[in-house]
Formats: structure tokens, sequence, C-alpha cells
């Protein structure tokens, strides 16, 4: 392991920071009360989570007629929020497998809220293959188990088996990384806990942690074999979710180039997510130099890169459809671009294509207030891709006489708001009980044990000093 | 306690005195004693010799006989009934019997499936002559109307509950008072017995008389030929004998006088297989697009005030050519836009099919009608195409009787009114005037299955048996007597209008009796055949119909005087519009408006269910700026209706059209038919109906009713919801998105055709197998092939899929939401100019892939394919992800959005015990009818033999009454399918996606230039 130091890198931590400013930094939410603001926010979330959950029940006691499919248009918004939650519980993974592959050491500031979004992400996408289900009670039928219905078993051809797999796979994954990372900190909370319950309750969940160099160790070795487990994942959910539909043979899902456009479409609003995010807790939070500009202008260049390949692919299918001369085909983009629903179309082209190229500009991607504003607009126009790619391939296909539209029922904007509802309510109680940055990785990243003799001679080097291990 | 010791409690007086007679018959009461000799001992002193061997004598003897009688044996249970098959038969097993269809005036002839006790299923009869085996919508949807717990249950005495013996006291006693002006208002009476009974009833009565009225009458037809042949006759059109057809606005594949006979005998002249082929040429010349408009080889936009016009041409220039000259008329060709030539090409068409040209006009005009035989005699379709000798008698109404009879009524010249089976307040458009008139008779009875709009103003109402609870006849063309029999014991009090008018007549008797009876005194003798009663009796029952012979009518030659004094209207019409009224095929004239069945029964043409519109040309919406949905005012001067706007490609510009049959009270009953939740639309709103009433604008016209008027028409601000099963109506996409025509329907011309069979069918692909050797179908392979030449749209499949597989009625809203749930549909596409559209009718059912696109998705295995290659859907397994109605490239997926349960138990009784009812959250689809597959397989290996081509048949095959359906296997080499299956016609539809569909269609042909 080689170690030095670049005068050229600014810290990634700003201002100057001690370890014990960091822990106190971390875990002062926690050990606060909670603010008013706070309070608001988790309570709007409730509420809006509360009228979600009714939605649902309503619409599990009568039926799924309370949506507005029909016999053309068997998925809209049930599984357009599918896999809008899954893309958006892209970006956690990434940054904190790929992007510690990668030796990204920047990605310490913002990994553990990913990750927590990631699994929040996931956890409001699994309730839509659920509920979509005309009798979700017997959702367990998807699941192999040995049974006692004679050999009946799953269908393993089809791609929504594959989803359950990829997903309860991710999922769990996800989970036992967020969580491993977690145990150093909650060694920390366990030790500043004043209340006897406070200490039993951490102490469980740091599993005896006692910071010492051999567990240590095996935490890093850990944490480096779940990385590498990761990072496949972080690949092959969004493929097989995108192969719910390039299987299919309906105009406009069959398409090979899906697996790579989902995965590349699904990084691209999962960073949204994560600047949406980290946008308003460093400034709530008061985190802005654990999360700096640096930090917002390089989660805009991967979206700008993965907006590239989203735009790419749009040009690579409008391509396809016209060089191939399938006239179904051929007519669903024109269809998309100018018939009915082009209105969504076009959202989505301008979310996703044209605005994201002011990126380009440093002073955009540099200025808070504005890549704000754009990650919600990348996240609005991912949202209606999914749409896009789902409604108006299904609603105009090959028998004119089916063709059909779609009008969303108030049950389900209700339970699209309600899945937004438990995100946030999930995220407020993430951000109240669990330290919001990983304190040890942040450590880590500092230039303290790395370079003691060097510290006392030029102080002025020390406020550029970066160290990459 | 020693106190209460020496206490006696006494119980009576007589113990307390303690008498010495007292305490004998204490003794002997409760002997003190009970040892057998102390009981001796006072035997002995009484008198009595009973020793101790009496006693073992008894003893013995009693127990002797016990034994003895235990040794008999005991009365035997039989624990296994049946060994004589009971009278319902096997449970479980379907039994088939003849009948006649009452559900329209046509009289086909129909099986009826008997499961269980239950009738559930009406087929067409095959050995039937007129309807040959077809059977409409309308015909398979009166099942549904048997188990309605609307209907009426007993008798009404002034609007209350009566006992029919009160009824019949009430009846015997007024009639008692009255020997004169009795008189009985009936629809066409096709039964025989029906009509003699009512000819009995009537005797006893002074200046009594029996009208007859069809709400849509063909009276001008009846009455032309009184003064063309001498003789008040519906003419019996033979279809089957036409070679050129020219219908002026004559619906006849769809609703006029007899479809499902015309329909049969219609395809029998255009015959692709047949070498060489033959083709009729058919001529539709009308203003609205009616179903057979959409089948013509030649459709003409004409307004029916053109009529006369086309009507005087075409007889004008058959007299040159006939060099006859006895028309006094000119035919003027400005008054119309249709172009001389077409006619020149149409005359000389007729002229060169001479005894083999059929023209019929809808029109109920006795001028238009006397020129019509006029023409069809210069052809010489009399005794060819039109067999007068043995004349129809499916409409024998005369509407003018029942305006006489208002009047009547009006001067209190009717002492008793007896109205059976019509509805006159609801369909005369003087119906206000008929219920004023009708409180002023004093008596008047209405015989009826629903309270209707008449019948809540009668003194008296009797409700009727439904035909599937009753025995009846009917001769619906002369010389073909089908019987009706009853397949169920009446579920309510009902009562037939025979058994009424015997019991009011004074011999009372079953229908059953009554129809015997009359059997045997006036259809006995006219037939040969059967040298007893009972053979012709059984004979009846087992073919559903006899033949009989009746004394020939006699019908004069032409008389030409009343063409010499024929003058036709010149007076310039009023109105902007030309409203022409039409029928429905699954509503009629509103008869069955209460089945929801026929109520969700697209239109064949519009697609529209559940409501009756303003169908206008797309041309004239957007000149009136009016869109559809939006509510216009139709107004005539008298009368005023609103309904939306419907824009109907191909229709005549100045021409709207609304459907009659709408507008019922009976309808009312709709406003909870469907699915219940919080953004539900109503199919009706409270005390609302399904439509409106369009007869209002019938137009009274020396003495006829016509079904065209002028009308203006005023916007409003007012939108109503149609819904739609199909709302994109061309075979081309839009033109902005391309315009590109899909290749789903493969057509050529019968000229092309004749040099080419597969012309039009070109459009092939090379199919590549990768794994042709995986699946391979041993035994059976189901296939199915649909000819687009022979499907006229009519939807009787639609209707009888949904009987026979238990399909729900969903209500307007969820149709709207295009939720219906029908297995079998038919797409209608235009092509062509909007002005002058081309119509294609194409049944889509599911396809059975051989490679299912729907198969391969499901998670949990609940769509499969059989080894026989049906698609199978596995409804307790099926979760509901609905992955496979996305990815079906036809969307024939339905799925169960709601549970659709009734809440009403009777109406169940008509659900189909084979099939299986859907719950919630399941898909469904066509099943080929896999219980008519199974049943027929069973029986077959019962029996030993191996299946017959044309064993199964399907329930969409059966009813088709222009045999569009096949269905069949085709790895039998030797059936129909095979054979149909590698014609050059065949094609199927996406053939190069390679799902392999095992329906297939054959082109269509059209015989045009």
């Amino acid at each position: 392991m080689s170690i030095y130091y670049s005068i050229l890198r600014k810290p990634i931590i700003a201002g100057d920071k001690k370890l014990k400013d960091i822990t106190d930094d971390v875990i002062r939410p926690l050990e606060q009360k909670p603010t008013l603001l706070w309070w608001v926010a988790f309570l709007v979330s409730l509420t809006v989570l509360l009228i979600g959950v009714i939605a649902v029940t309503y619409q599990i006691k009568v039926g799924i007629g309370t949506w507005g499919l029909n016999k053309t248009i068997g998925w809209a918004f049930d599984i357009t929020n599918f896999v809008f939650w899954i893309g958006i519980g892209h970006a956690g993974t990434l940054i904190s497998a790929i992007l510690f592959l990668f030796r990204q050491r920047w990605r310490t500031s913002i990994n553990r809220s990913a990750e927590a979004m990631t699994i929040i992400a996931v956890m409001c996408a699994g309730i839509f293959p659920l509920i979509h289900m005309g009798r979700p009670w017997l959702f367990f039928w998807v699941i192999p188990y040995p049974n006692l219905r004679g050999s009946l078993w799953v269908n393993f051809r089809s791609p929504l088996l594959w989803d359950f797999f990829a997903i309860s796979t991710y999922f769990t994954i996800s989970l036992i990384f967020w969580y491993l990372g977690l145990i150093p900190d909650m060694a920390t909370l366990r030790d500043r806990a004043k209340s006897k319950i406070k200490k039993f309750v951490y102490g469980l969940m740091s599993f005896g942690w006692n910071g010492s160099a051999r567990i240590w160790h095996h935490y890093e070795t850990t944490y480096l074999m779940l990385a590498a487990l990761a990072t496949p994942l972080v690949l092959s959910v969004h493929s097989i979710v995108s192969m719910d539909f390039a299987t299919a043979v309906i105009p406009g899902w069959h398409s090979t180039i899906f697996p790579p456009y989902f995965v590349a479409g699904a990084i691209f609003s999962g960073f949204s997510m994560v600047l949406t995010l980290m946008i308003i807790a460093r400034k709530v939070l008061h985190y802005e130099e654990y999360i700096t500009i640096d930090h917002i202008e390089k989660m805009c260049k991967i979206v700008l890169v993965t907006g590239g390949i989203v735009a790419l692919s749009y040009g690579i299918e409008i391509f396809m459809a016209i060089f191939f001369g399938n006239q179904y085909e051929r007519f669903m983009f024109i269809n998309r671009a100018l018939g009915p629903y082009a209105w969504a179309f076009w959202i989505m082209i301008s979310c996703n294509v044209i605005f994201p190229q002011l990126l380009w500009i440093k002073k955009i991607r540099r200025n808070v207030a504005l890549v704000f504003i754009l990650s919600i607009v990348v996240n609005i126009g991912m949202w209606f891709e999914r749409f896009v790619i789902i409604v108006t391939s299904l609603h105009r296909d090959f028998l004119p006489s089916s063709w059909a539209m779609y009008k969303p029922t108030i049950i389900e904007i209700a339970t699209l708001a309600g899945s937004f509802g438990l995100f946030f309510t999930f995220f407020l109680l993430f951000a109240r009980f669990v330290p919001f940055i990983a304190i040890g990785e942040v450590k880590g990243v500092l230039k303290y044990g790395k370079l003691k003799k060097n510290l006392t001679s030029e102080s002025s080097l020390k406020a550029n000093a970066d160290v990459t291990v | 306690m020693a106190e209460n010791k020496s206490k006696k409690y006494w119980k009576g007086i007589e113990e307390l005195e303690n008498t010495p007679e007292f305490r004998k018959s204490l003794e002997s009461e409760f002997p003190e004693e009970a040892s057998p000799e102390a009981f001796l001992k006072k035997a002995e002193e009484n008198g009595s010799n009973f020793s101790r061997r009496s006693f073992l004598k008894a003893t013995g003897f009693t127990v002797g006989a016990a034994i003895l009688g235990a040794c008999a044996r005991g009365p035997v249970e039989k624990a296994i009934p049946l060994l004589n098959r009971a009278e319902i038969g096997v449970p479980g097993k379907a039994y088939w019997y003849g009948s006649t269809c009452h559900g329209c005036v046509s009289g086909c002839g129909i099986l009826v499936k008997n499961r269980d006790g239950r009738p559930i299923k009406i087929e067409g009869n095959p050995r039937h002559p007129l309807s040959q085996g077809g059977v409409c919508a309308v015909g398979q949807a009166t099942v549904l109307s048997l188990y309605d717990s609307k209907r009426l249950q007993e008798p009404l005495l002034n609007g209350k509950p009566a006992e029919w013996k009160k009824i019949d006291r009430a009846v015997n006693d007024r009639l008692k008072r009255t020997n004169e002006n009795v008189y009985i208002l009936t629809e066409t009476i096709t039964s025989p017995t029906t009509r003699y009974l009512i000819g009995q009833f009537l005797k006893r009565f002074k200046n009594s008389r029996h009208i007859e009225y069809d709400p849509v009458s063909c009276s001008a037809i009846l009455a032309a030929h009184k003064q063309t042949h001498g003789l008040r006759a519906l003419p019996h059109y033979r279809f089957d004998r036409a070679e050129v057809i020219v219908s002026f606005g004559a619906d006849f594949l769809g609703t006029w006088i007899s479809p499902v006979e015309f329909t049969k005998d219609y395809m029998k002249n255009r015959n692709l297989a047949e070498k060489p082929p033959r083709m009729s040429y058919h001529v539709q010349i009308e203003g609205r697009l009616s179903v057979t408009g959409s089948n013509a080889d030649n459709r003409i936009t004409a307004t029916s005030g053109e009529f006369g016009v086309l009507l005087t041409y075409i007889a004008e220039k058959l007299e040159e050519r006939a060099g006859a000259g006895n028309l006094p008329l000119k035919a003027d060709l400005t008054q119309t836009r249709v172009a001389k030539q077409t006619l020149d090409k149409i005359i000389s068409k007729l002229w060169s099919a001479k005894g083999s040209s059929l023209i019929v006009c809808g029109a109920n005009d006795v001028r238009l009608q006397i020129l019509v035989n006029y023409i069809n005699h210069l052809l010489g379709g009399y005794g060819t195409t039109i067999d007068l000798g043995r004349p129809s008698y499916q409409k024998l109404g005369d509407e003018n009787k029942v305006n006489e009879l208002i009047d009547k009524m009006n001067r209190g010249e009717v002492s008793a009114l007896f109205i059976a089976g019509v509805n006159p307040v609801y369909s005369l458009p003087n119906g206000a005037e008929f219920k004023e008139a009708l409180q002023k008779v004093p008596f008047s009875v209405a015989f009826t299955e629903y309270s209707d709009e008449t019948a809540e103003h009668a003194s008296i109402v009797c409700p009727q048996s439904h035909f599937l609870e009753s025995w009846n006849d009917s001769e619906p063309v002369e010389g073909y007597l089908s019987i009706t029999q009853p397949l169920i014991s009446r579920l309510g009090l009902s009562r037939t209008l025979n058994e009424c008018l015997s019991a009011w007549t004074g011999n009372s008797a079953t229908d059953y009796a009554l129809l015997q009876d009359y059997w045997k005194r006036h259809v006995f003798p006219l037939q040969k055949k059967h040298a007893n009663f009972q053979d012709l009796w059984d004979r009846a029952l087992i073919d559903g119909y006899v033949q009989i012979k009746r004394p020939a009518k006699k019908a004069s030659s032409f008389n030409m005087n009343a063409i010499k004094n024929l003058r036709l209207d010149s007076a310039k019409p009023s109105g902007d519009f030309e409203l022409v009224l039409y029928q429905k095929v699954g509503i009629l004239d509103g008869r069955h408006a209460q089945n929801p069945w026929l109520q969700e029964l697209p239109d064949p043409i519009t697609k529209v269910v559940w409501d009756n519109y303003v169908s206008m040309a797309p041309q004239t919406a957007k000149r009136l700026n009016l869109r559809q949905g939006d509510v216009v005012r139709v107004s005539d001067g008298n009368s005023e209706m609103e309904l939306p706007v419907l824009p109907q490609p191909g229709q005549h510009e100045k021409v709207i059209a609304v459907a009659l049959g709408y507008g019922r009270n009976t309808t009312k009953r709709f406003k909870d038919i469907g699915p219940d939740w919080i953004s539900k639309r109503p199919t009706v709103k409270e005390g609302e109906t399904v439509g409106e009433n369009a007869y209002r604008f019938l137009k009274w016209q020396n003495g006829f009713l016509h079904f065209s008027s002028r009308v203006n028409i005023h916007p409003t601000e007012k939108t109503r919801i149609i819904a739609q099963t199909q709302t994109y109506n061309s075979i081309t996409v839009p033109e902005k998105l391309g315009g590109e025509r899909r290749p789903l329907i493969h057509e050529t011309t019968f000229k092309e055709y004749k040099k080419d069979p597969a012309s039009g069918n070109k459009y092939k692909h090379q199919i590549l197998q990768l794994w042709a050797e995986d699946h391979v179908y041993t035994g059976h392979h189901w296939a199915m092939v649909i000819d687009l030449n022979k499907c006229t749209g009519c939807s009787a499949c639609v209707i009888s899929c949904q009987a026979e597989n238990n399909v729900p009625v969903v209500g307007k809203d969820e149709v709207y939401r295009r939720r219906e749930l029908h297995w079998i549909r038919i797409d209608r596409y235009y092509s062509g100019p909007e002005s002058d559209v081309e119509v294609v009718h194409q049944p889509v059912m599911c396809h059975h892939c051989d490679h299912a696109p729907c198969e391969g998705v499901c998670p949990v295995l609940a769509t499969l394919h059989s080894d026989e290659g049906i698609n199978q859907q596995i409804y307790n397994r099926c979760v509901g992800t609905r992955y496979c109605a996305n990815n079906c490239p036809y969307k024939v997926r339905r799925f169960n959005w709601f549970s659709y349960r009734k809440k009403d138990e009777k109406e169940n009784l008509v659900l189909n015990p084979d099939v299986t009812v859907r719950s919630r959250g399941v898909m469904e689809k066509c099943s080929w009818c896999v219980q008519r597959i199974q049943e027929a397989k069973a029986e077959a290996k019962r029996k030993g033999v191996k299946l017959a081509d044309g064993d199964i048949k399907l329930a969409c095959e059966q009813s088709c009454p222009a045999d569009a359906i096949v269905f069949g296997d085709m790895n039998d080499p030797q059936s129909r399918i095979s054979k149909l299956i590698h014609h050059p016609r065949h094609y199927n539809m996406l053939e190069e996606m390679n799902f392999k569909p095992t329906v297939g269609y054959l082109t269509l042909v059209r015989n045009k230039e």
C-alpha cells in the first residue's frame, strides 16, 4: 500500500475536522430532541403514507378494478412505480459497492444514507408487485417452495419469477451490507449512550464491537467481500426487471437493448434521488462540510454520464425501429412521439435528455439550488420513462380494435403518493435513529494516522491534503 | 321436633276422615304388597282364574309370536335408485329438446339444453327447414329472461296481487255482463293454436275483433300485395334463390322479418367452396349503415326520401327492357345524388339475373312497396325468389287498426280490451293517446311477462309464462309448423295466453291439452306422412316441427291497376335531417330491453352498448361542430328527445339514425348493475331508463307507421358517455402517425379470386422452427377457421358464448373503461373514405397459439398448453399478475377486475354447471368450450368409436347463422378444418410473429369491380 498525498486535491471533508468533531457532528442530531422541522416532515410523510395504506386496503378489498387498467392496458401505475423505485434503489449499492471497489473515497460521506435510501426504495418497490396481483393473498405461490399441491411448481421461464429472485437477493445483500457498515457506528453510539436502555440496545446492535485491530481487520475483509458480491447485483437487478418487458412480444417492450438501458437509467435516477436527498440533508443537518460542493459535482458528473447512456438508448431504439422496418415497432415509436400520450413522451425526453445537458456547465454543477431542481426534474423524467415504456407500448399494440386509453384513478394516485410517504417516513426515521454519515469511514478519509511525519512540517499542505489508499 | 313428628299432613278430606271406603280404594290403587302370591290371591278373591299356568301360557304365546313376527323379511329400502331412469334423466347429463324460439316473431327452430331440470342454453335446430340450425343473439339471450326474478310472479287485480281463481272469476263475471265490443290486441300471432283459441273466445261476443299490431311493422308490404296480388300477405322471401339482391334499407341480415333464415339462405349463394365458385351480387341502398349494408358488395347511401325516385327509375328502365308501359311515373334523377351510371349497372345486373333477382324494401310505405312488387314482377321474382303461395306469417300486423281502436275506445265502444304481447303505450308514436283511451275502457286485461308501460294501466295484469315453460306452436311460414315445449315447470304463478283464453271461454284446460287438442283436430288432417296422431306428435317433439299442407292461397296475377294509379309524393320535405328509426340486433323493438346480456351486446356496427344515440355522418358532425357524446335535442315539432351524438362513417350526411327499443321502464332496474366502487358511474341514474324512446318519432302516414321522418337537431350543453367495446375503427393507423394499413384482414375481389384463389393472400412469411420436433401433437390438434366472407357481424356468437361460458355482465361504466368480459368479440374495421366506407367483421377469440406468448410469462403456471393444442387457463392457480394479457398480441384475455357475483340467486340458475364461475382477480378467456370437447371425447370413448369430425361444436360455431366458424382436428387429414387450413384463402393473423395461432381466417372476397 503506497501512501501519498496530493497537494492538488482538496480534502474530501472540509472544515479541518478533528476526529472528535466528526463523531460529534454526525451524532448530534441523534442525541438532541427532534426539531420542529423534523416533526412536521415526519407527520406529513406519515399522513401521506396512511392515505396510501387506505388506498391499498380499499383496492385489496374491492379489486384491481379500482385502478384505471383495462383489457388492453394490464399494467400502468403499478409497474411504473415498481420500476421507478427499483431504479432509485440502485444508487446506494452502486455507491457503496462499485465506488468502493473503484476506491472512490468521496463516497464515504454519502454511502450510509444512499444505502438507506436503497433499502427503503426497494421496500417501496417490493410493495407494487405484491399489490398489483389480482389475488395478493396468494403471493406465496410465486415462491418455489415444497408444497402439497402435487408437483405444482413455479414457472422458471417467467421473468416475474426472476424478478422475485433478483429483488429479494438484492434487498437481502443491500440490507446486510448496510448493516455491516453500521456496526462500528453502533458501537460509537453505545459508547456515548447515557441511558441504560440505549446502551443495551446499541450494545446488541453493535454485536459486541470492541474496536480492536483484529475486529477492524475482519470488518474490512467482510466489507470488501460483500462489496464484490453486491457489485454484480447492481447490474443484475435492473437487467432482470427490464426482462419483464424485453422478453414480451409487445412492440416497445420486445427489445434486446433493455438490460443496459435500464441499468443506466436506474443509476441515472438513483443518483438524482441521492442528490435530492443529500442537498436537503446537508442543509438541514448542517453537513455542508461533509457533503461538499465537490461531492455534488461528482454526482452530477455521474448523472450526466448515465443520462448520456439513456439518451443514446432512446436514439438506438428509434433507429432500430426505423432500420428494421417492422411496421408495428415503427408505429409504436411514432405513436409515442405524436400519439395521444405524446405529452408523456416529451416530458420524458425533456427531463431525461434535454435538461440534464445543463450539467455540462461547471457553474450549474456547483450551484446547489439548480442541481436540486435538476435532480427532481430527472426523477420526474425517469418516472415518465417507465410510464411511457409501459403504457404507450400497451395502449396501441397489434390489433387496432383493442386500442385503448389509460387514466389513473384516485386510488392509484393515492397509492403512488403513499409510496413516497413510506419512503420519507422511513428515511426520516433513519435520519433520526441512525448516524447519517458513516463515522468510521469518514474518519478513514481524513489524514489522521496516515501522514503523521509530515503533519508538523507544512501546515499549508494540510489544507490541500488528500489521501488515497 | 317431637311436636312435628306427631303432626300429620293430610292431602284430602278423605284421608283426614280415613273412611273404610277410602282405605279400600287406596289399597287397590297402591297395593302394599306387590308379591305374585298376593296378586294371585287377590285375583282369586275377585273371581278370576288367572293362574300361574295361564301366566306362563300367555308369556309363551307372546314371546313365540314375537319371534315368529321377527322372522319376517324387513321392508326393503332401495338405496340404489334409478334402476329405471327417472323422468329428469341422468343427473349431470345434458338433454336437448326441440322447441321454437319466441324471442321475436321469426319463430326459429331451436334445441334447448336441459341440465338437471333447468334449461341453460339455446341452440339452433339444424333440422329446422327455416332457421336451419342458426339462432340469433336475442334467441340465445331469452334463456336469461327465464330466470329473471323481476318477471311478474303473480296476477294483479287492480294493481294488487290476486289468485288466478279470483282473476278468472273477475273476468268471467265481467264477460257475462258484456256481450259485445270485446277486443283483443296482440302482436302477430304465429301460433295457429292461439289464433284458434282467440277465435273461440271472441265467437261469443258481438262486434268483437282480434287486432294484430307490430311495433315495427311490415304492413305496407302486406297492403301492397293486397293491391297488386289481391292477397294481404307477407311473401316468403327466398334469398337462397336470389343471385342479385337489391335492398332498399331492409336490414334482412340483421333485424328484418326473419334474419336467421335470411342469413342462412343468403350465404348459400355466396359459396366460394362450390365449383365453379358462386357469389351473389348484393346492393344495399340505405341512409344509415346497417348490418346488411356492411356486408353488401355495393353499398349506396341514399335517404329514404330518394327511394321513390330510385325505384321509379329502376321500374322505368326495366319496363323498357320488358317492353311494358304501365308506369305512370317519370323518374327525376335530379332529386337524388345517386349516379345514373350506378343505377344502370344495377339494372342490367338485375335484368340479366331475371328470375333469380330480388328487390326488397324496408320502408313501410305502401306506394314504394307497390313499386317494389312491380319491379319484382317485371323481374319474374314471383314464384322464384318470392313465394306468395306459402306466405310468411311473421308480420301480419296492421297498425291502422290500432288507431281505429283508439277512436273506439275514446267513444266508449270498447267494453273490454285484452292486450297480449304488445305495449302500445310505449311503442306507438301516439302512445299517450292510447293511454288516455285505455283509461276510458271499463275493463282491460294485459298479458305480459313484465309490468310494462301498458300493463300499468290495465285493470288486470296476467303474467305470461316464458316460452321455455309453456306448450305452444308456431307457424312462421305457411306449412312449417313447429312446436314449443316446456323445459321446466313454471317458476312463478304465470299462465299462457292459451290457458287464460280457455279458462275464460268456459273449458279450462292446460296448455298441453289445448295444444294437443288443436293438433288432433286441425293439424293432423293437414298432413299425410303420419297415419296416427301419436306418431305425428312424437315426431313433432323429436324434430321440433312438422310440415303440413294447407289449402293453397289464391294470389291473383299482377294487378296493373295498382301501378297505373300510383302517385308519389313530390312535396319538398321540411326539417334539416331525415331521422331513420331502426332496430338493433340485440334490442330489436324493445321487447327484451330488460335483458342485460342484450343490453351489453355491442352493436355490430357502432360497438356501443347500453344506450341509443343519434348517429350521424362524421362530416355532418364536423359541420355542426359536434363531437361524440355531445347531447343534441332532436325534434320534429311534436316530440323531442335528447341523445348523445355518435359520428358514424358511411352514413348519408342528411340522415341521422336512432335505434328503437330504448327508454323502456323495465330498464330502470339497471341502476345497480355492475361492480360497486367509489368511482363507479351507474349504468342508469335513479329513475332513468337505458336510452330514450324513439317510437315517438314514428310518423303516421295514410295509416302506416313510417320509420323515417324529418327532424331538426339542436345542440345542448350536455354531454353523455357512450360506452363502446371498440373505439378505434379503422384498419389503417391514424394518418398523422403514418397511415399504414395493418395486414390483419386479407381481402380480394371475386373477379380476382376466380383467377387465383390465393389472391389477396400473398402476404406469406418464411417461418423457421427451431425446435419443430419438440412439441408434436400426436393425438388431436384442435384448430378453428373463420370465414371472413361469411361473417355478417350479427353477434349471435357473442351471446352464445356468454350463455355457454357464464360470462358476467359488467355494466355501462365498466365497458366504457374497456373492461367488458366477452370471450369472443367481433372487430369491425372501416376502410376507404368516411362517406363511403367498406366494412369488415372479424370475430376474434383466443387464438390458442402453439407458441403462446401468454404461457411463458405466467410466474405460477396458470396458463398452459394442452397436448391437444388448447391454451388452458387454470383459474384457481391464477394470482392475477395480468402479464399474460399484456403479452397477448390479440388482446383476447379478460380479467376479473371485481367480483361480479350476482346478488340475485335466481339468476344464477342460468349458469352452466360445466363451466367454473370465475372469482375476482383471475384471468379468463376463450377456452374453446373445452367442456364440450371433453364431453364429446368421453362420449366417443364410451361408445368405443373414433371421434368424428363435427362431433364437437363450439358455442360460437353452433349458433352462427352464417356457418362462418369451423372447428375441428387438424391432425385428421379428412376433417373440414384440415381442408380449410390448406385452402389458398387461409391465413393467420400476425403470422410473421410466429405465434403459430391455431385460429385462422379465410380471406374476405367482395363481389365488386
